[in-house]
């Protein structure tokens, strides 16, 4: 006979907080709370008490203040007059354009070399390897001032353009002037344009005041417009597909769709192209993009764009050959295979990479201080920072633009990398 | 049976030898079919990318082909190029700024006469990681090498006194021993409490004081010989200087008339130039030999001028010791009077006040005579203060056993990159692995500050969090704590690393296989236990290659220190654009900058994929 002896009933012990694994976990985290907390709190009363001592305090009025200081690149309304938020409004527009015209170049140059690397083409392979290799090797930073050198040191000055035999000549047709001032190109005018809209929000927003133009709207609806359209006449054309087993044309139904309003739209708004011309000593007229951004641009578009052609070599790789074969056997050509059965596979392992790629470049833009192109970094992190002296408030609110636009890229991004992943069953 | 060679009429005995394959289809021709020219879409991409490859060579070998190596200035490189090949000032490379420069590019302003130490720390680096590296094929024991290295590294590169590095180590054994003492007593909280207490008090309380007592009694057994050599220096130093003085004097008149009769033969040989016939091969010959010896003139010129400086410092730190030693009793009379008056203030304070570092504190209403207390017990503390770092300073300057201590401002080049990367990386593979760990733990308080810790770090430049060691450090420490720069950036730079680390290294516990958790757990492992012997050692082996491409891109980000004032490779190149004789070179110093890290970076990618390579084999 055997009796089982009941496990002896005890009360909660002290010493069960260390020893019993139900509870040590909660131990633990009190104590790592209690830790970082205190930690927290120590960094928080030296601050206090060393902004104290220097009779400083923590305010963010100086953003209402007069800045004082010009911005050469803009890419709205500003003048030394603004405020200091004005300027930081500036700074993050900058960033962001750097960061979006980057962003783009970088993924099609990523995806070119890429492929080209890829390529059984010995020649072509290689140049592709090299130019990888080369980028990825070298910091940034060389390569930013490195380009930047050769836009300003080895790019005629605007007065090599003028007089009887000039030693330079503007390229395209007379359109785009390269010089070392930076590159004048057309600009889109209305002869009977439609004017801008104000946008004047008040109260704490009262620095985001902007124009918008009403032709780049109705632009932008017509075209919208047209989209829908398109997308409407494809779903009917792939409905009488799915009946009837014949698919209508519609390629020039739909480039009539695209491009006939948005002609008929230019023409009425009297759209020409606004030539830069020589006058004086510089030219007028036309777009003027400034050095710092097109060394930056390009910099940050090379450089990442390395990068991003080891991605997408690896995720070429990355697609089994028996997928290209069973394409091949079931009679599709080399154009559709790509398109239908290895891109679909290698995004799924290229789009993860690529968003913490477009994430670096967009950080990376902050070296945009070394050449001077006023982002966020130059001006409220930078000259805002040394005139009013709140570099603790100026630092803390660059960093925090960064880590909200980090967050705000790699979510949008992972609700794309969503859709396209495969699903699993 | 028959003869079976009488029923075969003909047998061919030997094979027909196989005849050679057309001219298509073999050597040089054949390859260029095949991977050249296979189809008019492959022939037109070859043909762009031999035509864009020769654009580039056509504009690129010229200038590295008629590169001028010996010059004394950008001037003097452009005289080269005309006068011995007739080229313009874009004609040929200037890479006579390299060998002008190279030291300064690769070790900054760091004492030339101490160039050994960084050289040795490099060298002892790499047979440091010798064994982490290549574990398979070298003896376990080198890890203890490898583990005190960095405190070796630490006293080489900063010099000092010899016993330092030993009184840190120290600190790690007195945390072993608490670690031991307080597991027997109270488990692992007691462990752990214990030893980081321990480890903590003997680096703060512990170690400060036997480091001064120890240079106080070694100052203190040498004054007199160090004051008999001061004064000897004092005594011989000048008549050096005045002797070396009129060395240089005469060398400068050589190196004028070197400088003279070179631009006499330039002139010459442009005017030959400019009737247009090419100067003649003595001309050149007399040129280049002229150029030679100006170029050895001024580097001994230079080192003249060096230890004419070297000597003037001298002197003037004699200057600083001596009266020092003079003021040094004083000093020490001072120290308990100023500590008693500090103190007699101190109890005057009301209650609360006591902690304030300046007047600015005080709330409002406070009676001024209150205030006037503050402020004289304010004086009073920070004469205190610098009497005790005086005296401080003065035996360390006078007791050094060791090295000569370097400052980090001298620090610059090649080798701040490489301390600044090296020691981030070093430094974060701990944090990084416990961050790791704390991201995967099944503790969603402890998780949440992991993943809060790296996403935060991550979302934000490294540039930012540079001007944040740089201006803001400050202000979250106590007040009056302020510490060296190149510090400030390591432990920024560590931070940083952390974060990224942490998340190759979730990538190597996320890629184990569950069973090996499991595995570990059913055999009745704790967690530090089980982490320790089965799972740390197989994720951080999978992570290498990943810690390395970290390191890759810490190691390139090093040149953004610059922008805050340190002198990286990149910062020293301006400074040297600032010296009037190298005034506008740009691609010169460029290509040497990146052709140096890429050299380093694409070694260190190699490797990196050579490991990959392995460990997949390992896999299989």
């Amino acid at each position: 006979m055997t009796t089982l002896t009941d496990t002896p009933k005890q009360g909660f012990r002290l010493s069960q907080l260390i020893y019993d694994t139900r509870y040590r976990s909660i131990t633990i985290q009190v104590i790592a709370t209690v830790l970082i907390v205190a930690a927290l709190w120590w960094l928080a009363r030296n601050t206090v008490a060393n902004l104290t001592a220097l009779g400083k305090d923590f305010t963010l009025e100086f953003l209402g203040n007069r800045s004082g200081y010009d911005i050469n690149q803009r890419l709205i309304a500003y003048d030394s007059n603004a405020t200091h938020g004005r300027a930081a409004l500036v700074g993050i527009l900058n960033t962001l354009l750097v960061a979006g015209l980057g962003c783009v170049l970088a993924t099609i140059l990523g995806v070119i070399f890429g492929v080209l690397r890829l390529s059984k083409n010995w020649i072509v392979s290689r140049l592709a390897a090299v130019y990888v290799e080369g980028f990825r090797n070298v910091p940034l930073l060389l390569w930013i001032i490195a380009i930047f050198a050769i836009m300003t040191e080895s790019t005629p000055a605007p007065k090599d353009f003028r007089g009887e035999s000039p030693a330079a000549s503007m390229v395209l047709a007379d359109n785009m002037a390269i010089t070392n001032r930076g590159t004048y190109i057309p600009e889109p005018l209305f002869a009977n344009g439609l004017g801008d809209v104000e946008i004047k929000p008040g109260g704490i927003f009262a620095d985001l005041y902007f124009n918008v133009s009403i032709d780049l709207i109705v632009i932008m609806l017509t075209l919208v417009a047209s989209l829908l359209v398109v997308k409407l006449v494809n779903t009917r054309a792939a409905d009488i597909q799915n009946a009837t087993g014949n698919r209508p044309t519609t390629w020039w139904v739909n480039l009539l769709i695209i491009f006939a309003p948005i002609a008929a739209l230019l023409w009425g708004l009297g759209f020409y192209l606004g030539k830069p011309e020589l006058s004086g000593f510089n030219f007028a007229g036309g777009t003027h993009l400034r050095n710092s951004l097109l060394a930056l641009w390009l910099a940050l578009s090379l450089y990442t764009g390395a990068f991003i052609a080891e991605i997408v070599r690896g995720g070429i790789n990355a697609v089994s050959k028996g997928q290209t074969e069973a394409a091949f056997a079931l009679g599709l050509r080399p154009n559709r295979t790509m398109r239908l059965v290895i891109l679909p596979q290698a995004l799924r392992v290229i789009i993860p990479p690529l968003i913490s790629q477009f994430l670096n470049l967009t950080k990376n833009s902050s070296l945009a201080i070394a050449i001077g192109y006023m982002d966020v970094r130059s001006t409220l992190g930078g000259i805002t920072v040394n005139q009013t002296g709140r570099e603790l408030e100026g630092i803390l609110l660059v960093g925090l633009f960064y880590l909200l636009l980090s967050l705000a890229i790699s979510s949008g991004m992972n609700w794309f990398n969503d859709r396209v992943k495969l699903k699993e069953r | 049976m028959t003869d079976n060679a009488q029923t075969v009429r003909y047998v061919r005995e030997t094979m027909i030898p196989p005849s050679e394959p057309p001219l298509t289809e073999q050597g040089a021709v054949k390859w260029m079919r095949e991977n050249l020219f296979s189809g008019w879409k492959n022939s037109l991409l070859s043909i762009l990318s031999i035509y864009v490859l020769a654009k580039l060579l056509i504009s690129m070998v010229p200038w590295f082909w008629n590169s001028v190596w010996t010059a004394g200035s950008l001037n003097e490189c452009r005289e080269t190029l005309a006068v011995l090949d007739g080229l313009n000032t874009h004609g040929g490379a200037c890479f006579a700024v390299i060998s002008d420069r190279w030291l300064q590019l690769l070790f900054g302003f760091y004492p030339a006469e101490s160039y050994w130490r960084p050289i040795l720390v490099f060298v002892l680096m790499f047979v440091a990681l010798a064994p982490i590296l290549f574990s398979a094929r070298l003896p376990k024991q080198m890890l203890w090498f490898s583990i005190l290295f960095p405190f070796i590294g630490t006293w080489l590169l900063w010099g000092g006194s010899f016993w330092l590095p030993v009184l840190v180590i120290i600190g790690f054994v007195v945390g072993a021993i608490g670690f031991a003492v307080g597991g027997r007593v109270a488990g692992t909280f007691g462990a752990l409490t214990l030893g980081v207490l321990g480890a903590a008090l003997w680096w703060m309380v512990a170690m400060p004081a036997a480091n001064n007592a120890l240079h106080k009694a070694v100052a203190l057994s040498r004054i007199d010989a160090t004051k008999a050599e001061l004064v000897e220096a004092l005594a011989t130093n000048p008549e050096q200087i005045k002797a070396i003085e009129a060395e240089q004097a005469t060398l400068q008149e050589q190196i004028n008339a070197m400088t003279a009769e070179k631009d006499a033969l330039v002139v010459e040989m442009l005017a030959a130039r400019e009737a247009g016939s090419e100067p003649s091969s003595e001309q050149k010959a007399a040129f280049e030999a002229i150029m030679d010896e100006l170029m050895v003139a001024r580097r001994q010129n230079t080192a003249l001028g060096f230890s004419a400086f070297k000597l003037q410092q001298q002197v003037s730190d004699a200057n600083g010791l001596l009266a020092n030693i003079q003021a040094l009793p004083q000093w020490e009379a001072d120290l308990p009077k100023a500590i008693a008056t500090a103190a007699e203030l101190d109890a005057a304070l009301p209650a609360g006040m006591h902690n304030l570092v300046s007047v600015n504190q005080v709330p409002a209403g406070t009676p001024a005579e209150v205030v006037d207390t503050l402020r004289a017990y304010l004086d009073a503390d920070t004469a205190v203060l610098n009497l005790q770092a005086n005296i401080e300073t003065a035996y360390e300057r006078l007791g050094v056993l060791g090295l000569t201590p370097v400052t980090s401002r001298d620090f610059g080049g090649f080798m701040l990159a490489m301390i600044i990367g090296v020691a981030g990386i070093v430094l974060s593979l701990p944090l990084g692995i416990l961050l790791a760990l704390a991201r995967q733990a099944n503790l969603p308080i402890v998780k949440g500050f992991a993943v809060a810790f790296i996403e935060i770090i991550r979302g934000v430049p490294l540039i930012v969090w540079l001007f944040t060691a740089s201006l803001l450090l400050n202000y979250f420490l106590p007040p009056r704590t302020s510490f060296d720069l190149v510090l400030r950036v390591v432990i920024m730079v560590t931070l940083f690393a952390a974060a990224y680390i942490a998340e190759v290294i979730r990538g190597g516990l996320a890629a184990l296989p569950k069973g090996q958790f499991e595995a570990a757990d059913s055999l009745g492992l704790d967690y530090w236990k089980s982490m320790r012997l089965i799972v740390l050692p197989q994720a951080l082996k999978i992570s290498i290659p990943g810690i390395v491409n970290t390191f890759i891109g810490l190691f390139k980000d090093t040149t953004l220190v610059g922008i805050i004032g340190l002198l990286d490779p990149l910062n020293l190149s301006n400074s040297i654009r600032a010296a009037a004789e190298w005034n506008g070179v740009y691609w010169e110093l460029f290509v040497f900058i990146g052709l140096l890290f890429f050299v380093s970076c694409f070694s260190m990618g190699r490797y990196s994929l050579w490991l990959e390579k392995k460990l997949q084999r390992g896999h299989r």
